[in-house]
Order: C-alpha cells, then sequence, then structure tokens
C-alpha cells in the first residue's frame, strides 16, 4: 500500500520546488527528466542488464523533438511525444531484439556500441543533425500555447509519478518476478515456463521509452539537445544512478537517485577536482550500503 | 602497390599493438576474477605517466620497468578493494567507476594538467626503413614488450600450478572453491598480474603516446570491445579480436574514413549478432 | 550480519570516502579566493576616478563567475585560463577593483557536456547571482548557453574562448551575451593569408582534422580562404579523425602517399602531441611542411622547426619590450605559475578586462557610480581596449575583431612572425562568413 505513495511523494517534492525559485524550478525539472532515464536504466538492471547505451534512447527523444521543430517547425507538445515515444520505442525493440542472445558484459558492450553508432551518426550528419554542436529545442506548446516553466514542471513530474507507478505495478507483477528469476538464474526461469526472450524485449522497449522522455523533458530544461547525450559515458551514469536506485528500498527510488547523483555532480563543479568529490560520495554510498542493507 | 600494401601493413601492426596493450590486463584480470573493471584504464594511464616520469630520470628501458614494478601493489589493493566493497557483480561494477572518477582526480593532484610522454626518448631508439617507408623502433620494441607479456601469461596459465589454480577458477570459481583452491588467494594474484601487465603495456605505449588527464575512459572502451569481440578466457582470443579490430580500422581509414568513428562499434556488433559468446567463446555455463 | 572484521572494514571506506569527498573539497573550495597576492608590478587597471560626481550607490562586491575546463583533456586550454583570470583578479582588486568594488571570482569546471553548462549558468545566474559571467571553451557549451543567457537577460555573459562562427553568422548574441576572441574564421584566413606569403607557389594540401563541428569549420574555413586566393590549389586529402586518437598511423602512411606540399590541421590536446610524436617518428616533416591552426600548445611539445603556427596568441607578441601591458602580464604570469601564457591565457584576460572596462566605461558615461545593465552593454558594443596580446575591438554584433599571430617554429618558439591585422582576417559586421571568404 505504501508503494502507491511514491507518485504522490514525487509530485508533492515537485510542487514544493515551484515554489523555491527560479533555480531550483529548472533543477527540479532536469532532475525529474534525468530520472527517467535512470528509471529505464533500473529497470534493465532488474533482469541483470547492464545497458551503457541507455542515452541512445535518451539522445533519440531529444532529437526526435529537435528535428522535428527544425524541418517541420512545429512545437507542439503532443506532436514531440508521439515522436520521442516512437522513436525511443523503435530503438528498445532494436536494442532489445539484437541484445537478445547476449548477457553480462557482452549485452553492456553491444548497447553501447549500438548506442556509439548513433552518437556518430549524430557527428557525422553534420547538416542534418547540427553535428556535435547539437540543436536547438523549442519551448514546448499545448494547443499553441507555450506550456512555460510551470507546465514544464507539471509534465516532468506527471511522468516520473506515471513510471513510479509503472514501477510500482511491475515490482508486484508477474513480469517483476520474472526480472528477478532471470536475474538469479534465467536457465530455471526459463525452464519454470517464463518466455525470457519476450520478457527482455518488452523491458528493453520500456526502459527506452522512459529514457527517451526523459531526454526530451532535458532537452526542453536546457533548451539545447547535443550528440553527448548518447555519448557512452552518459550512459555509464544513468547506470550509476539506477545501482544507486537499486540500493534505495522505494519506489521513488529512481527520483531520490537522480536527484542526489545530479546535485552532487552540480555541486562537485566548483572545485578543482571534482572528481575526487562525485568519486567519494560514490564510495560513501556503497560503504553505507554495505554497512546497512547486506542481504 | 607494394608501397601501399607496406603503408597498410605498418598502419594495422600498429594499431593492432595500441588495442593489444590496452586489452591483455583486462582481459586476464576478467578471466579469472570477473570483476569488470572500468578502472582499467585508470592503470594504463598509470603507467603512462610512471615510466614517462622514470624514463626521464633513469632511461627509457629502465624507466618503463621500473613504472610496471611500482603499480605491482596497486594489484592486490585493487582486488582488496573491490572485494570489500562489493559482493555482486553490480556493486563491483560500482566500485570500479568511483576508482575511475578518484584516479582522474588523483591524476590531476599528482601529475597536472600537462601532456606525458616519453616520445622523444623513444626518438633515440631511431628507426628502419623499409620499401621507402621509416618503421620507428620504438614500435617494434613495444610489440617485443608486447610479445614477452604474453609468453609470460600462457606459461604461467599452461606450465605453472599457479596457472592451473587460475584456469580452475576462470572455469568455474565454485567448483574450484569447492576443490580446496583458495578463489581469494588466486584472484589476488591475478590482480596483481593484470594490473602489472596492464601498467606496462601502458608505460611501453608512452613512447608513441601522450598521457593526459580524461583519457582513462577514453582506452576502457577499446579494452572492453577487444575482450568481448575475443571471448572471455582465451588469450588467442584476445589477439585476434585486437588483429580483427585493427584490420577492419585500418581499412576503413585507408578506403572509406567516414567510417572511422564506428568501424570499432561496427565490428562488436558483426562479431556479437553472429557469435553472442564472441569469436573465442569456451564452453560457457548459463547462469 | 555483519561481521566485525566487514564492519571495520566498511568503516574504513567510509572514512576514506569522506574524507576523499569532503575533506578535499573543503580544502579546495577555499583555493580560488585565498589565492595569494603576488608581489608584482602589473600596472592594468588606471586608478578610478573617484572626484567626479556620481549619483546612486556603488557596489562593494562584484561577483564573477568563471566557468572553464579544469578536468579533462581539454583542460591544457582551462588551467591557463582560470589562472590568468586569478592573476587579473588579484591584479585589479589591488588596484581598488572595478569603480571600488571588489571581485570575487565563483568558478565551475566546464565539464558535463552543453546541458550541465547549461545548468551552470542558471545556477550562477539565478542562484549565486553573479554580476557577470564568463566562460566556456567548447563551442558546443557557448551555442547552448547563449539562448539561455539571453533569454534569461539579467546578467553580462561573456564568451572567452569558444571559436563557433555560428555565434555570429546566426546573429545568436543579442543583448547579454559577447565574445571576446576571434573565431575559426580568424584562424582559417589568418592561416591561409600567412601561407600564401610564405609559400606562394604552394600547388597540393590536404587536411588533418578531429571529426567533430570544430575541427570541420577549421578545416572549412582554411581551405575556403586560401582557394579564394589562389583557386588553382588542390585539395588532395581531408582526413578527420575522432577526438583523443591515439594512433595516426594510418592517417600519417595515407598523408606520406599523398605527399602534399602543404598539410593543414587544428589538433589539440593530447591529439596535438600524439600527431606531432608520431609523424616526427615516421619523417612525415621532412616531406610535408605542417600548418597549425591554434597550434601554439605543440611549440612546447617537440614540434619540429619549420612549420607553420597559428597562435592565435603568442606570448612574444606584441613585443613585451614595447608593450607594457604585455609585459606585465607575461611577467605576472611567469612568475606566478611558471610558463609564459598560453593562448586561453590571452583569451581569458581579454574577457576579464572587457568586463572591467565596459563597466567603467558605462559609469563613465552615464556619471553614475554603478551603471546599469543596459548602459554596460551600450558600452561594450563600442569598446576598444588594450588587452595583453593586442587591441581588442568590440563590433556591434558583440564579437571581438581579433587579429592572430602567424609564424614559423624554430626550437620551441615562433620566428619571422606576423600579426594579421584584425580587420583583414575576420568579416565585416553582418556579412555571412561564408559569403565573406568566397570575396577574399
Amino acid at each position: 500500500m505504501r508503494g502507491w505513495l511514491s507518485p504522490i511523494a514525487i509530485i508533492t517534492a515537485a510542487t514544493a520546488a515551484y515554489f523555491g525559485g527560479p533555480f531550483l524550478r529548472f533543477a527540479a525539472v532536469y532532475i525529474l527528466g534525468w530520472s527517467l532515464a535512470v528509471f529505464g536504466a533500473w529497470l534493465l538492471l532488474r533482469y541483470g542488464l547492464v545497458n551503457f547505451g541507455i542515452g541512445a534512447s535518451y539522445a533519440l527523444g531529444a532529437y526526435a523533438a529537435g528535428l522535428m521543430y527544425r524541418y517541420l517547425h512545429t512545437a507542439d507538445l503532443a506532436v514531440h511525444l508521439l515522436a520521442a515515444v516512437g522513436a525511443a520505442g523503435a530503438w528498445g525493440a532494436l536494442n532489445g531484439a539484437v541484445g537478445i542472445k547476449t548477457r553480462g558484459i557482452y549485452y553492456s558492450l553491444l548497447s553501447l556500441s549500438l548506442s556509439m553508432v548513433l552518437y556518430g551518426v549524430l557527428v557525422k550528419f553534420y547538416t542534418v543533425t547540427g553535428g556535435s554542436d547539437g540543436l536547438y529545442m523549442p519551448d514546448p506548446r499545448l494547443l499553441g500555447v507555450r506550456i512555460g516553466t510551470a507546465g514544464l514542471l507539471a509534465l516532468a513530474a506527471l511522468l516520473a509519478a506515471a513510471w513510479a507507478a509503472l514501477g510500482e505495478v511491475f515490482g508486484r507483477s508477474y513480469a517483476g518476478h520474472v526480472a528477478a528469476g532471470i536475474k538469479i538464474n534465467e536457465l530455471r526461469t526459463s525452464a519454470l515456463g517464463a518466455d525470457v526472450g519476450r520478457h527482455i524485449l518488452i523491458s528493453s522497449v520500456l526502459a527506452s521509452i522512459a529514457a527517451g522522455l526523459g531526454g526530451l523533458i532535458v532537452g526542453y530544461s536546457t533548451s539545447h539537445v547535443s550528440p553527448d547525450f548518447a555519448y557512452w559515458v552518459t550512459s555509464g551514469k544513468m547506470v550509476v544512478g539506477g545501482l544507486i536506485a537499486s540500493f534505495l528500498p522505494w519506489t521513488w527510488g529512481f527520483v531520490a537517485s537522480a536527484a542526489l547523483y545530479q546535485a552532487v555532480e552540480l555541486y562537485s563543479l566548483q572545485f578543482a577536482y571534482p572528481e575526487l568529490v562525485v568519486g567519494g560520495l560514490l564510495l560513501a554510498i556503497l560503504a553505507a550500503w554495505r554497512l546497512y542493507y547486506r542481504r | 602497390m607494394a608501397g601501399f600494401a607496406i603503408s597498410f601493413l605498418i598502419s594495422f601492426y600498429v594499431f593492432f599493438l595500441n588495442i593489444l596493450m590496452t586489452s591483455l590486463g583486462m582481459a586476464f584480470t576478467y578471466g579469472v576474477t570477473r570483476i569488470l573493471n572500468l578502472a582499467q584504464g585508470t592503470f594504463f594511464v598509470l603507467g603512462g605517466y610512471l615510466a614517462s616520469v622514470f624514463a626521464w630520470q633513469i632511461g627509457l628501458a629502465f624507466g618503463i620497468a621500473a613504472a610496471a614494478a611500482a603499480s605491482l601493489a596497486f594489484g592486490p589493493l585493487f582486488y582488496l578493494y573491490v572485494k570489500a566493497l562489493g559482493r555482486t557483480e553490480l556493486e563491483q561494477l560500482f566500485a570500479t567507476y568511483a576508482l575511475l572518477l578518484i584516479g582522474e582526480g588523483l591524476f590531476k593532484l599528482v601529475f597536472g594538467n600537462g601532456d606525458y610522454t616519453t616520445a622523444s626518448l623513444a626518438d633515440g631508439l631511431g628507426s628502419v626503413e623499409v620499401l621507402g617507408q621509416q618503421v620507428p623502433y620504438s614500435y617494434l620494441w613495444g610489440g617485443a614488450v608486447a610479445a614477452a607479456l604474453l609468453a609470460l601469461m600462457y606459461l604461467l596459465l599452461a606450465r605453472t600450478r599457479a596457472g592451473l589454480y587460475m584456469r580452475a577458477v576462470r572455469d568455474d570459481a565454485e567448483m574450484a572453491s569447492a576443490l580446496g583452491i583458495n578463489v581469494r588467494e588466486v584472484g589476488l594474484s591475478a590482480s596483481a598480474l593484470g594490473i602489472l601487465i596492464t601498467a606496462a603495456s601502458g608505460a611501453a605505449s608512452s613512447m608513441w603516446q601522450a598521457f593526459t588527464l580524461g583519457l582513462s575512459g577514453q582506452i576502457l572502451v577499446y579494452a572492453f570491445a577487444s575482450l568481448v569481440v575475443g571471448g572471455i578466457g582465451d588469450l588467442l582470443g584476445v589477439v585476434a579480436a585486437s588483429a580483427v579490430i585493427s584490420a577492419v580500422r585500418t581499412a576503413a581509414v585507408f578506403l572509406y574514413p567516414q567510417l572511422e568513428l564506428v568501424a570499432i562499434y561496427l565490428v562488436v556488433i558483426a562479431v556479437l549478432l553472429t557469435r553472442p559468446s564472441g569469436l573465442f567463446a569456451r564452453h560457457a555455463r548459463l547462469a | 550480519m555483519v561481521s566485525r572484521r566487514d564492519a571495520l572494514k566498511i568503516g574504513a571506506s567510509f572514512v576514506v570516502g569522506l574524507g576523499l569527498g569532503a575533506g578535499l573539497a573543503s580544502i579546495i573550495s577555499g583555493r580560488p579566493s585565498a589565492a595569494s597576492q603576488s608581489g608584482t608590478t602589473i600596472s592594468l587597471s588606471p586608478p578610478t576616478s573617484s572626484s567626479a560626481t556620481q549619483t546612486g550607490q556603488g557596489k562593494e562586491v562584484f561577483k564573477l563567475g568563471v566557468v572553464t575546463f579544469q578536468t579533462g583533456p581539454a583542460s591544457i586550454f582551462g588551467v591557463p585560463a582560470l589562472n590568468a583570470a586569478q592573476l587579473l583578479v588579484d591584479e585589479i582588486n589591488k588596484a581598488g577593483g572595478i569603480l571600488g568594488a571588489q571581485i570575487q571570482l565563483v568558478v565551475r569546471d566546464e565539464s558535463g557536456g552543453p546541458d550541465k553548462m547549461v545548468a551552470v549558468y542558471k545556477e550562477l545566474v539565478q542562484q549565486v547571482g553573479v554580476d557577470a559571467y564568463i566562460g566556456l571553451i567548447s563551442s558546443a557549451d557557448c551555442l547552448a548557453v547563449a539562448p539561455v543567457a539571453e533569454d534569461i537577460g539579467t546578467t553580462l555573459t561573456v564568451f572567452f574562448d569558444c571559436a563557433t562562427k555560428q555565434l555570429v553568422d546566426q546573429g545568436m548574441m543579442k543583448r547579454v551575451a559577447f565574445r571576446t576572441g576571434g573565431t575559426t574564421v580568424t584562424d582559417g584566413v589568418s592561416l591561409a593569408k600567412y601561407v600564401l606569403e610564405v609559400m606562394p607557389d604552394v600547388k597540393t594540401v590536404a587536411g588533418l582534422n578531429q571529426d567533430y563541428a570544430y575541427g570541420h569549420d577549421e578545416w572549412d574555413d582554411f581551405k575556403n580562404a586560401l582557394l579564394a586566393m589562389k583557386p588553382d590549389v588542390q585539395i588532395v586529402g581531408e582526413l578527420f579523425t575522432p577526438l583523443f586518437t591515439s594512433d595516426y598511423s594510418a592517417q600519417i602512411s595515407k598523408i606520406l602517399d599523398l605527399a602534399p606540399d602543404l598539410l593543414h590541421t587544428s589538433f589539440w590536446g593530447p591529439d596535438l602531441v600524439n600527431f606531432i610524436k608520431q609523424a616526427s617518428a615516421r619523417g612525415l616533416f621532412q616531406k610535408v611542411k605542417v600548418a597549425f591552426a591554434r597550434g601554439e600548445f605543440g611549440l612546447s611539445q617537440g614540434m619540429p622547426d619549420g612549420q607553420i603556427v597559428e597562435g592565435p596568441d603568442y606570448h612574444a607578441f606584441p613585443d613585451p619590450r614595447a608593450y607594457y601591458v604585455n609585459r606585465d602580464f607575461v611577467n605576472a604570469y611567469q612568475s606566478r605559475f611558471g610558463s609564459a601564457p598560453s593562448y586561453p591565457a590571452y583569451h581569458m584576460a581579454n574577457a576579464v578586462l572587457g568586463v572591467k572596462y565596459a563597466i567603467e566605461t558605462a559609469a563613465a558615461v552615464e556619471n553614475v557610480a554603478w551603471p546599469d545593465l543596459s548602459a554596460v552593454i551600450h558600452a561594450f558594443e563600442r569598446l576598444a581596449y588594450p588587452a595583453p596580446g593586442q587591441y581588442i575591438i568590440m563590433a556591434p554584433n558583440h564579437n571581438a575583431m581579433e587579429g592572430a599571430v602567424v609564424g614559423v617554429s624554430k626550437g620551441g618558439d615562433l620566428e619571422k612572425f606576423k600579426f594579421m591585422y584584425p580587420a583583414e582576417v575576420n568579416p565585416p559586421v553582418g556579412v555571412p562568413s561564408t559569403q565573406w571568404i568566397k570575396s577574399l
């Protein structure tokens, strides 16, 4: 029952952020957007799949809207959402289908390679995609009206809440148990009658859509999308976010983990040795996890 | 035509050496300990930094040897660090990622933001002329180092008791443990060796490559690719994978340079689509 | 159950983690502001006139946000730039600050990509409340931040280094955004002009550049300028390599095969060093002359003699014996950081001094104790001021008309260098760069 409080908690936090001034509003949108990508990484981690290419979906979500604005001059939110979901969903299906036979580090590197091919395409086709300079992202409009910061925050909060609800359903569902089974022993799970391939394919599509929506939100919040979104380091950070989320016992863990990671990363940039700050924090988290939640 | 062939061969060989150098140590460590080390590039870069510092004091060959020797202690430390912090594979991934970041910070603290290389010293080794093309001796010495490391690893694995244990742990750690092998000790020594090899490769690479901040992550991808394409657990696999990657990349540069950016990744995708466990997969057991 | 031994281990790791994170953080965070005042005699700031009758309230502290690379391969640019900022801020503060306001540096790292830079911009402007923002080396970062800066529109925003011509060609700097440096057009045209002076008979040219927007821009601008001025030049090869490639043997082989009269490259960082070392070892420099755009860093990394190098700034120009601003800058920089300032340091100096002079000029014109933003913008758009590397002339398109130094390498220094006059290497205001280059 308590799990269902998650979506409410997310929306409450977003509402609180709205009254925290312009920067906090921006930060809340950015974090909620990024948290969707973390959700994608986290969902696949439930199956034991470490996807170092989740950034590709994240990039596709944003590029779908950016390209649509550049070539069709449409800033309509509904169209952008559809395009982002479509592009990211198709990518998730591709990644899932291609990776269906690979596991462990083979899966990781296959997804990394796929995302880097997309990265290469985004960088190479300078005239179409803006190359490494990236693309401008417009303020989205709903029925011709700019949704503004408040609208964007509401959208981000609703999406995050919806995915948190999905995570809650997933955790209780048959699919969630299959995921745990696949992670522990795939052979046995499949012998018990679960169609492992189909489960992985569907979760891959869902994870990709989550990340794509996340990219769209982050792109809106910064008015810009660049191929960096698809670079494997970006994916690596999302996987780390997903790992932190998997250490946390709450359904809204992915938002908490995204907030923690992004806050620390932003905080670290004021130091001459930012990597030491982030690395030190990750160590502290891991140590705390090992101390308190050891299985 | 002969000119083209020799150009191609030189380029192929040099890039092959590059890839092999970055991936040998990782393949060894991963094979035995199953720790996917995101900080592997850190030790490669460490070797390069140390060699560049030492070589100016005590000469090129000794500098490289000293850099490798100095990094011997890091292997066991690394193993203990990972094992203390992470029991599951995912926790270990997390721990090595933190290490990658901390390593970058420490490099900046210790070495600053300059470029470190021994290339100027390696220039002193001279070069040999092959059909009108200058081939620097540094690449040949680098090849000798790689061959020596490979031979060392082969002898160790195939001819010694320690190697037998390592192979047993590589194939099935649980079974090895049940048979009375101290998996922890094997892991310690394998990490020590793997990181020694990585650092030695980095040190040797400093003869033609500059080391600077931010490279640890870049190098990782090459190592990762070679490891996966080769298939875990076979030295030959790593050598073959490096050769395949280098051949494709060199061909791309010569024939269709537009593809260079993605050449490695296309190789990985092609190989894993046809052989999901790499070219030289051993009898892998699911789960 | 956690055994005692495990708990100890975990506790130890925890302490290490916290120690590394918090401990270092607190030590390091004190660094920028606590930088010691070196006892040099730089005289970059004339005494402010306090006698004028002034209205309104002055300022006590001027918060200056500075964002540049301190980590990763591009820190080779960012660290000298930050050094210069700290140096100049200390000197300005010692001489009384900007209109009596002491400058307080708020430093951020440029790592994390364009979206992170937008976040940092918003943090500095909306959270920290900086009075002016100076930053960004990467072109993609500038292109992402410029629209956001204009949209918020509250803070003077100066890009000090990013070389993308898009900012000007697309008219992205409208109100609060300025750039106090040149573009890839400046680099390409200066280099092409110099090449034609020292190699009037150049016939075949090849390019080797990094495979991203900056590399393509540098090559296109150089190539088009050269072709416009000497149409019979033949382009025999255009090579692009991924960023941070460790091995260039295939490209070197290919260039040796092509055997062009001249090779153009805009490599930087580890790529520049790797290329110089590997090409020397393969004997490339004996067969092909190379023109390095922004190649100043290569001079200290074993650049062979006789290669054409564009700065765009160089510490020996303008001659420090003749030009006191450069003399004081080079001396102060050298005594504090142990090496001569490299071009990012000059670019940073352009930006810091531009902010200072724009504010002082606006105050003098408006006759107020502290000018408002629109007065500062009005002044900055028309400003010309002495900077260590050259006289900076701001144009109405909010971009500096910057010249560039080009010369020939000799023993780690630049000789026979020539300053390309700003108006000859920058398109006139309002003319798109591609169109202007064709008309050369």
